[in-house]
Order: structure tokens, then sequence, then C-alpha cells
């Protein structure tokens, strides 16, 4: 069953993602730009599994949704690892 | 359904773990905005995972307005995350150019403080308006930029001397006109009056329409190049002047060894001919002694014998004969001997006219022989000459010998008298091919000659003569017309 947040949230994270390949010059000079740009993909994903989850193979396209959201979180940890405890580059 | 908790677990450490790392990195602060919105969305995500783990188990299910509500916010933290970054890193660029193009102005400005002149950039106008000068203004000028700028206290044209302004604008104008840079050199006045020589480098600065809209160039003070330049050039005239004064010094000095070494060649040649002279008169002189007595003899015998076969008609013509060749020997060795003044001279006074017909006789057969005509030419003059007469006759009559046989058959010989203030001159003119040049130096020589069997001795035995007489000799030849030749004797008073 679909809902109506999970909708807004996809629109949202389409939004952001055609503002990030806009910006993709700009983007590309934070450090390891790599990870937290793939944490940024990986949520949108899951957000986009999160819709398809109301129309058909719910349960795999839940627990893609959780997975999702797990590897996003940690791309994001490991982005803050190598930034603010690893790299000496400037920020 | 497991494995779902996990994730939700996972994500839930991974966040708290970004988390803690955030806390604990702080110091090594990220842009400060974008790092609070970093912490704001991993804290949202953390909330998030939690209310999704919480949902899961069944818990709670007060949380689902929380969880969508964040659910919608997560995209746009992620949003304002980002475009925060982007606005620092713009900022931060920003920030960079403009220190890049303080540090770039404060460079020019150095620069432009060391350089040795001033920079400006001004109007094309007649006061030639500065819209910015660097401070070598001060110290080529003596004013400070301000003075000089538009609205100051005195135009830069103001500075140019008086008598370059003009040549200055039409300089510049020409070179706008061509749209090329110039090059300048002139005078202007500092603020203390001193005088200073400039050299000026611009280049007019057009627009894209192609309108001037101003000139921008550099000015150097070259007055101590000028003075050095000037310094040299004055050594360089007063060297010039100096190799002048001593190459004239040398000529000089050269022509006065040339007139020296000329004036030594010329006495050597005297010397070597009065020594040849010297030596043809001894030995003329020894011959003279030596032949005087025996033809005194043969002429003494021959008289005799002229009288004692008087009757005889064959014999007495060779008598004659043999008689009148010894009077010729003993008169030209009497000659000789009075040019060596070895005999006494008999000055008398003597007739030039009588004088001419003896000579003429004398003469006439060897015109006669050489088919030559002889024409005498008598002035009416009074005058007689003091001379001794044998030395005049011999003298005279080697000069007629010489001009007969230079001058070519059925020619006339003149042999003319005339009378010049206090001189009897004779003149013998013949029509032969005259006397060259290099003869003519060496004609009164003795031993040269140009004839093959000729003793080169008459001319100068002559003119030794003549000058016993007191008198001179001198010639007029003109190639191909003939020779003249000139007998000065002293009137007598």
């Amino acid at each position: 069953m679909i809902q109506q947040n999970e909708i807004v949230m996809l629109f949202l994270g389409v939004g952001v993602w055609v503002f990030t390949v806009r910006n993709r010059a700009g983007l590309s000079r934070l450090p390891a730009s790599m990870i937290i740009l793939a944490a940024f993909y990986v949520l949108l994903g899951s957000c986009v599994v999160t819709v398809l989850e109301g129309f058909f193979w719910n349960t795999f396209f839940n627990l893609l949704e959780h997975a999702g959201l797990a590897m996003s979180s940690v791309f994001t940890a490991i982005w803050c690892w190598k930034v603010f405890l690893v790299s000496k580059e400037p920020r | 359904m497991g494995c779902v908790a996990i994730f939700d677990l996972i994500s839930i450490l991974a966040f708290l773990a970004a988390l803690v790392i955030l806390v604990k990195g702080w110091r090594r602060s990220f842009r400060p905005d974008a790092g609070f919105l970093l912490g704001a969305l991993v804290l949202f995500s953390m909330l998030y995972s939690i209310c999704l783990f919480l949902q899961w188990s069944g818990t709670t299910s007060a949380l689902d307005p929380v969880e969508d509500v964040i659910g919608a916010l997560l995209p746009m933290m992620w949003a304002f995350f980002f475009y925060s970054y982007l606005q620092g890193v713009l900022t931060s660029d920003l920030r960079q150019s403009e220190h890049s193009l303080l540090e770039s102005e404060r460079k020019l400005y150095t620069l432009m403080g060391n350089l040795p002149g001033m920079v400006y950039r001004c109007l094309n106008d007649r006061n030639w308006s500065m819209e910015f000068i660097s401070q070598g203004c001060r110290e080529l000028t003596g004013y400070e930029p301000e003075d000089l700028l538009q609205g100051g206290t005195i135009s830069y044209a103001d500075l140019i001397h008086k008598d370059d302004r003009e040549a200055v604008w039409e300089q510049v104008q020409e070179n706008l006109a061509k749209k090329r840079p110039f090059q300048l050199v002139y005078r202007i006045a500092t603020a203390s009056g001193e005088e200073k020589s400039v050299w000026e480098q611009g280049v007019g600065v057009f627009s894209k329409e192609g309108g001037l809209l101003a000139l921008e160039g550099f000015i150097a003070d070259i007055t101590q190049q000028k003075m050095a330049q000037e310094a040299l050039q004055r050594a360089h005239d007063e060297l010039e002047e100096k190799v002048e004064e001593r190459t004239a010094e040398i000529k000089e000095t050269y022509q006065k060894l040339k007139k020296a070494y000329h004036k030594i060649k010329n006495d050597q040649e005297k010397i070597i001919q009065l020594e040849r002279h010297a030596i043809v008169s001894r030995i003329t002189s020894t011959l003279a002694h030596e032949t005087r007595n025996p033809i005194s003899a043969i002429g003494g015998f021959a008289r005799m014998l002229k009288r004692k076969y008087a009757n005889d008609t064959d014999l007495s013509p060779h008598f004659d004969i043999i008689l009148e060749e010894t009077q010729k020997l003993e008169r030209l060795i009497a000659g000789i001997l009075k040019a060596g003044h070895e005999a006494a001279a008999y000055f008398q006074a003597l007739s030039p006219s009588e004088l001419l017909d003896e000579i003429c006789t004398l003469t006439q057969e060897k015109a006669r022989l050489s088919y030559v005509k002889l024409r005498k030419e008598k002035g009416p003059f009074p005058s007689h000459i003091i001379a001794d007469k044998e030395s005049v006759i011999v003298a005279l009559k080697e000069i007629l010998l010489n001009a007969i046989e230079a001058s070519p058959k059925d020619e006339e010989v003149v042999l003319k008298i005339s009378q010049e203030e206090g001189w009897v001159v004779f003149s013998v003119s013949d029509r032969g091919a005259g006397i060259d040049e290099q003869t003519l130096g060496r004609i009164y020589e003795p031993l040269f000659s140009t004839k093959k069997l000729s003793s080169g001795l008459g001319l100068p035995f002559a003119k030794d003569l003549i000058e016993a007489q007191n008198g001179y000799i001198r010639l007029q030849t003109l190639p191909d017309k003939g020779t003249t030749f000139y007998v000065y004797f002293p009137a007598a008073k």
C-alpha cells in the first residue's frame, strides 16, 4: 500500500539528485566525495524501492529498503571517519 | 524479518558512530554551517532508523508521524548540506580570488613603486589629464601624485619644456592615429625648477569599437644617461679634433720631410753634376794644355811651308786648309782654358753684329752640308758687349752647331740680335722636334747627349763660357715646333 510520505520523500530525493547532478563539479571538491554521494544515492534507491514495495514483492523490496538504509548509514559513517579522523587534506 | 531488524540496528549503530566521529573530530572542523547540517542529517537519519526499528518490532506505533516528518526532511537535509557546502566552496573561491587580486595589486604597486620612473594613465588632451600616476612621480617630478592627477594643482603638460610641448603632442597624435606605441625623449621642469631629460614609452588604450579611452605608459629619468652621452660626444669631438691636429702635424712633417728629401736629392744631383763637371773640366783642361803647343807648332810649320811653296799652286791651298783648321783648334783650346779660368780673358767692347757675321761664316759650311739655311736678323742697336771675343764666338758657335744638327733639312735656323734693359740678347732658333722634359733637366750636364756621336760637352762648355763673360743662357722649347736659345751678355754702358 502506497503511503503519501513515501511519495513526498521520493520526489524530494529526486529533486536533490538533480541538484547533485547539476552541481557535480562543485560537489566533487568534497573530500572523498564518491563515498558521501554514494550514501545519498543508496538512500535515494531505498526510497524508490519503498514506493515499489506498495505495488509488488513487498517483502523483498522492504528488505531492500532497510538494506539500502543500512548501506547508506555505513557509507556515511565511513565518510565521517575518513574525513574527520583520517584525512589531513583541507576540507 | 530478522534481517530487517539487523539492517535497522546496523543503521542505528553506523549513524551513532558517525555522530561520535563528528563530535570527536569537531576541532578539525568542516565548514561550520555544513558541519552543523551534517550533524543534524546524521542525527535525523539515526532517529529515522530508530523509528523504523521500533515500528518493525511493534513496540509502539506512536512514532509513525515522527517517521513521516523525518522521512520527508531527510532529502531536504541532504540538499541543505550539499548546498551549504557549495556556498562555502564558492565563498572560499571568492575570498581566494580577492586575496589573489589584492596580492597582485600589492605586487603591482610594489613593482611600480620601485621602478626608476613613473607609470601613468592619462587622457588624450592637451593637459595630459592624469587618471593614475605611480609613486615614482615624486622622485621624477618632485610633485606628489595627487598634484598631477585630474583636478590637481598642476597638469603634466605644464611640466613639459615649452619648446618640446608641441613636438610631444604631435608625435603622440601621429602614433595614436596609426594605433602603435610611441617613444619620446623630451625635457621637463621639476618642482624645484631643475630641468630633466625623460624618456617615455606609451600606448593608446582603445575600446572594442576602436575609440580611444586613454593613454598608458611609463616615463623614466634619463638625465644622467643624457649627460653621459653628451660628455661622451664631447670627448669624441675632442678626440677627433686632436686626431685631426695630429694628422695635420704629421702631414706637415711629411711635407717638410718630402721637401727636405727633394732638396737633398737635388743637392746630391748638383753635387754629382759639379763633380762630373770638375772631372770633365780637368780632363779638357789637361787635353788643352797638352795639345796647345803641338798645334801651335803645326800652325807655325804650316805657315813656314806656305811661304816656301808660295808659288806652288797645287800645295798652297792645302797649307791654307791646315792653317785654317789649326786656327780653329787654337781658338777652341783658348776657349777651354778661358772657361776654366786657366787663361786670361781679354774683355773688350765687341759689336754684336760683327760677332754674328763671324759666327755665321764659321758655321756656314756645316749648315750647307746639313741642307739648313742660316738667316740673320739684326736689329738697330747701338750697344756693344763687353766680353772676351774668343769665348763668345766659341760659345755661340757651339749653340748654333747644335741648332743646325737639330733642324730638319731645308729648314731655317734663325740668328737674331735684340736688346733688353742692359742686356744684348743673341737668340738661335731651330724648327726641330723640341726637347722633352726629361732631357731638358739634363741638357747642361757634362757627357749627357741624346745624339750617338756626341761627346756631350758642347752645351755645358758653352754655358761655362757665357757665365765666364758675366752672361747667362736660357731656352724655350715647344714639342714639334722647335727650340730657341737665348744668350744674354751685359751691354756696354
